[in-house]
């Protein structure tokens, strides 16, 4: 596979920083919904508890497979062998999406 | 003999001085473009004929015309200076004038047909699929762009297929692998949009909800705080795409002006909240 170097090759602490930010995402993404979701179920709303206790569960797999990412990563930088995270990416923008959503059934006027 | 009333004197004097296309010829009492002249530098300036109005031509004829229409001279390559006269005055008779309309009408027609014929064959679906394939990226191709992708799925990259991230194995079949460093950077600002996408949506929750007594305008505002989350986080996306195809392709990183409405959306977000906190108070 060929590949584009720009310069002098320093992908470990690029990847850790990557991966301390999907960390961090996947703290919020397991706190926020988790809150939302407790709120949501002690005022019966139970479409927006579902959906809040669904991003939480992706917030965990996120931190989970962050932690994963930064036991593998170094190896595959060492293989050349591509590091894109699409399918960790489209997941969290859903999950944020689905919060936003079950947000917005909490806060609307009943 | 037409030939030997063309006074070729100021003809070659005027190639001399202005140029071919600054040449004029005097034939009975007219002044005449000439039609070929050809040069001595080895080229041919070749001039419509252009019947100008007969006047008096004073010195030696090289006053320049008033109210003549004149076509843009063909250069061609040749040897040597040999002037041809302009066999007539009548326009609709020249054949050099009327050769060049026909040639012109002829292509027309055979481009558009052309055009036609290659519109058809190649669909205006696919057309279009590429120019939004230029300017929006690979979020907005639609259903059908899709599954035209997911059939070369395999071909392309069966080890991801077989993983399961065949949204890895699309991303992947556009242009090479760049440098990791610049995907994990974009990663990164994907992330960064996605915390400021998060706080945007604690805020809307805790006016929403933890507030003792919301009002309807407090609520409204909350749902705006959401919303705005909601569309930033898209359009992270939506960034993380065409920047991720950009880098894969080699093309410059387009510009965004995100930065800015979201800039905008929270000053005037965060001035609504302040006032109906203040004003409930």
């Amino acid at each position: 596979m060929t590949r584009r170097h720009v310069g002098p090759s320093d992908p470990g602490l690029a990847g850790e920083r990557t991966t301390l930010a999907w960390a961090r995402i996947g703290l919020a993404l397991l706190g926020l919904p988790a809150a939302l979701g407790g709120y949501a179920a002690s005022q019966g709303l139970a479409v927006a508890a579902v959906a809040a206790a669904f991003a939480a569960a992706l917030g965990l797999w996120l931190l989970v497979s962050s932690l994963r990412v930064q036991r593998t990563q170094p190896d595959m930088l060492r293989r050349e062998e591509s590091v894109l995270g699409g399918h960790r990416v489209a997941l969290t923008a859903a999950s944020v999406v689905l919060l936003a959503l079950a947000a917005l059934l909490v806060v609307s006027p009943s | 003999m037409r030939q030997s009333a063309v006074r070729l004197a100021p003809v070659c004097d005027a190639l001399n001085d202005d140029g071919p296309d600054r040449v004029r010829q005097v034939h009975d009492g007219a002044l005449v473009a000439p039609q070929r002249v050809l040069v001595n530098s080895g080229r041919i300036a070749t001039e419509p004929p252009v019947l100008v109005h007969p006047q008096p031509v004073d010195g030696d004829g090289m006053r320049s015309p008033v109210g003549t229409r004149r076509a843009q001279p063909i250069v061609q390559g040749a040897d040597q200076a040999v002037t041809d006269p302009a066999p007539t005055q009548d326009s609709a008779r020249c054949p050099v004038r009327g050769g060049q309309m026909q040639g012109f009408r002829q292509g027309f027609r055979q481009g558009i047909r052309q055009g036609i014929r290659q519109g058809i064959r190649e669909g205006f679906r696919e057309r279009f699929r590429e120019r939004f394939d230029e300017r929006l990226g690979l979020a907005f191709h639609g259903r059908w762009t899709l599954r035209r992708d997911r059939r070369t799925l395999v071909s392309l990259d069966s080890r991801d297929v077989r993983r399961g991230n065949r949204f890895d194995a699309w991303m992947r079949s556009v242009g090479t692998e760049p440098d990791p460093r610049f995907t994990l950077a974009n990663e990164r600002t994907f992330l960064a949009w996605t915390t400021t996408s998060l706080g945007l949506l604690g805020i809307g929750l805790a006016l929403g909800s933890l507030l003792p007594d919301e009002t309807p305008l407090i609520r409204g505002i909350a749902a705006a705080w959401i919303v705005l989350a909601a569309v930033v986080v898209l359009r992270a996306f939506v960034r993380w795409l065409v920047l991720e195809r950009a880098l894969r392709r080699g093309e410059a990183l387009p510009l965004s002006g995100t930065i800015v409405w979201v800039a905008v959306a929270m000053a005037v977000l965060g001035l609504a909240t302040g006032l109906a906190l203040l004003s409930g108070t």
